[in-house]
């Protein structure tokens, strides 16, 4: 059969023809009305877009408010029985002076000339008395060492006769250059007496700088920018790249975080808590859930040429790289002090496809003995087929007694365009009874009423934490089968 | 309101003018129903055909450039519909077995139908296997090629080429059992 077949002289004509006005079967009298009540239907639908968009931007707005509260000083004090002098601490910006310090960094050598002016038998015993924190420890020079590497000796006195310098010398020296890491070592007996605002205990820090030659910047290129801001007035850029349900959350930050520092970048690959679990409710409303959780950190800053001088080459110091990975693996017994918890949902209205719904529920985590009773409004809105998007946001009520380990870090640089990094870690004890907010979406897919699969991330905030659960959950009449990844952050 | 030309009338359609669009889908309706049950099981899913493509029609007639016939667009859009709607049936090729003695020597299809009105065609074509009349439209009134029914359909060019091979068979055979006189002429 060839292109000769179409050849078919009339007949096909004459059945066209037929088709168009021969008599014979005709379409229904109400296609029209079909037809036009269709298309009034499909314009009707497009609100539901607008809808649609003005839920999530709602829950946007939850979730926005929820990361704010804990911006609050105020109400991060009410709200934490922890000890009053931490949040000072660590968060008021009122301690740029604390670590005063100005350094020379020579990266790979990781040497820091120290010198504590005021006492020395603190500067003596400053690398004993804190637990170091990090990889990169202080060590403190003979005085020979701190000559030799104190290039300009004018400007850089001696340790015997340190002072805090007033700006405009800082500002005066040659050799101005960003510390990332100063203090990174815990320094209890030192916390009252020297970490306060207006102390005169400065950590002057330097190393030899020699195989670095600088050229000073011209007088023109000295012109800083608005603190805290970067180009085009951004304070920072945030890229997450990488699985949103893996087992990391990579990301790429540029900061532009002060005049000093006028770009830097910042990798980190952070996980705080991960956690992975089985949650199996047979009958009722109960379940257990069991499972091990992992906390791995890792982030890699990169500090670009400082302000006033210009290397020949680019400074990247990795100072800040570190890697700390724990296991944490959970037995479901009541027994041990571990992440058995249990849960108890109750929905308060039947499921539907479309609609609103209350669920109430409760879950007591024993690890760290968190009571939780969550009330939350949900709305099911079935987009297509047997899908389903769920809004569900509401208040919580949460008790809890943890002891554990609070670490805060705050990265700052200071009027003397030098950089102060504090790391902080100790046990806490955190008792404490308070309202929560908690927000989620969840993509449902439910072919029928028998059972449903369900993605769903859920934020939620207490004390100063906030925390991303996502649950993936696959439930069969009463067999509930969840699988949970929660990060804390 | 009266739309003197094609012109109008699309322009009218596309501004969402419910006047103008009853006027088309009323102009049109006729041929574009019968067009869609030859491809469809019954006449149910051919209402269902003629309303989804007329649907596709209202939403796409903004690219129609007035450059050939509006029928001939309007039907191109639906049979594309229709099409689409074929290929998400499983299983839809027909397999029906014709055993070859059964088929008297007749003579040449083409020369059969020709002596055939109209509507006689169209209710021997309407009697084909779902698989057959669908190939033997594609190919003789829309004058569609192999190589283009096996894209249109998701098929292999192969099982074009089978599928009207068979219905040109079934087709011989309902002539003879519809007006056996043929077998008298051959």
């Amino acid at each position: 059969m060839g292109n000769d077949l179409h050849n078919t002289g009339h007949w096909s004509n004459r059945l066209r023809d037929w088709e168009q006005n021969g008599f014979g079967p005709e379409p229904a009298l109400d296609g029209w009305d079909r037809l036009a009540q269709a298309m009034e239907k499909k314009k009707r639908r497009r609100p539901t877009f607008w809808w649609w968009g003005g839920g999530i931007l709602l829950v946007g707005i939850i979730v926005w408010g929820i990361t704010q509260l804990g911006t609050n000083e105020e109400e991060r004090l009410n709200t934490a029985a922890i000890s009053s002098d931490f949040y000072p601490l660590t968060k008021d910006e009122q301690l740029v002076d604390l670590y005063a310090s100005n350094a020379d960094i020579l990266p790979k050598n990781k040497k820091y000339l120290t010198t504590v002016p005021a006492d020395e038998a603190i500067q003596t015993a400053m690398p004993s008395i804190g637990k170091v924190v990090d990889q990169h420890q202080i060590i403190p020079l003979s005085e020979a060492e701190i000559t030799e590497n104190i290039i300009q000796k004018k400007e850089m006195p001696k340790p015997s006769s340190v002072k805090p310098l007033p700006t405009s010398e800082l500002n005066q020296l040659n050799r101005v250059y960003t510390l990332p890491k100063l203090s990174l070592y815990e320094a209890p007996n030192m916390e009252t007496s020297t970490i306060i605002p207006g102390s005169t205990e400065y950590y002057v820090v330097s190393t030899d700088v020699k195989s670095l030659p600088l050229q000073p910047l011209p007088e023109k290129d000295r012109a800083l920018p608005e603190v805290g801001k970067g180009p085009l007035g951004i304070d920072k850029v945030s890229l997450a790249i990488g699985p949103w349900l893996g087992w990391s959350r990579p990301t790429i930050e540029l900061e532009f975080p002060d005049e000093a520092i006028p770009f830097q970048s910042k990798t980190t690959q952070r996980v705080r808590t991960q956690g992975i679990g089985m949650h199996l409710k047979i009958g009722g409303h109960w379940g257990f859930q069991t499972g091990f959780s992992r906390e791995t950190e890792r982030s890699e800053n990169q500090f670009f040429i400082p302000r006033y001088y210009r290397p020949e080459r680019e400074i990247i110091d990795p100072t800040d790289a570190r890697a700390t990975l724990t296991y944490e693996m959970d037995v479901a017994t009541s027994y041990t002090k571990t992440s058995t918890e249990i849960e108890v949902e109750r929905p308060l209205s039947a499921s539907v496809p479309t609609g609103f719904r209350l669920l109430f529920g409760m879950d007591v985590e024993e690890s760290v003995k968190i009571t939780r009773i969550p009330l939350l409004v949900t709305y099911d809105w079935a987009i297509s087929g047997p899908f389903q998007i769920r809004l569900a946001a509401g208040p919580s009520w949460t008790n809890q007694r943890v002891q554990t380990d609070l670490s805060s870090r705050l990265t700052r640089v200071n009027g003397f365009r030098l950089r102060q990094t504090r790391l902080r870690s100790r046990e806490q004890l955190i008792k404490d009874t308070y309202w929560t907010a908690m927000a989620g979406v969840a993509l449902i897919y439910r072919p029928d009423q028998h059972w449903e699969i369900g993605l769903q991330p859920q934020w939620s905030r207490n004390l100063n934490q906030l925390s991303v659960d996502r649950n993936l959950h696959a439930t069969y009449n009463r067999f509930h089968l969840q699988s949970h990844f929660f990060y804390r952050f | 309101m009266s739309f003197p030309d094609d012109t109008s009338l699309v322009a009218a359609c596309c501004k969402q003018n419910r006047e103008a669009q009853q006027v088309l889908y009323m102009r049109f309706r006729t041929p574009l129903y019968r067009m869609c049950l030859r491809y469809a099981r019954d006449p149910q899913e051919a209402e269902d055909f003629l309303h989804d493509g007329m649907l596709k029609v209202f939403a796409d007639i903004g690219q129609f450039r007035g450059t050939g016939a509006l029928g001939g667009w309007v039907r191109r859009v639906v049979l594309n519909v229709v099409l689409q709607h074929i290929r998400k049936r499983p299983h839809w090729l027909s397999e029906e077995h014709i055993p070859e003695k059964e088929i008297p020597s007749a003579p040449d299809l083409d020369e059969q139908l020709q002596t055939l009105q109209g509507s006689q065609i169209f209710a021997l074509v309407k009697k084909l296997p779902i698989g057959y009349r669908t190939v033997f439209s594609l190919y003789y009134l829309e004058q569609r090629g192999h190589k283009e029914i096996a894209s249109l359909l998701g098929i292999s060019e192969g099982a074009s080429k089978s599928q009207l091979y068979k219905a040109r068979r079934a087709l011989k055979q309902a002539i003879m059992e519809h007006f056996p006189t043929y077998q008298y002429r051959s």
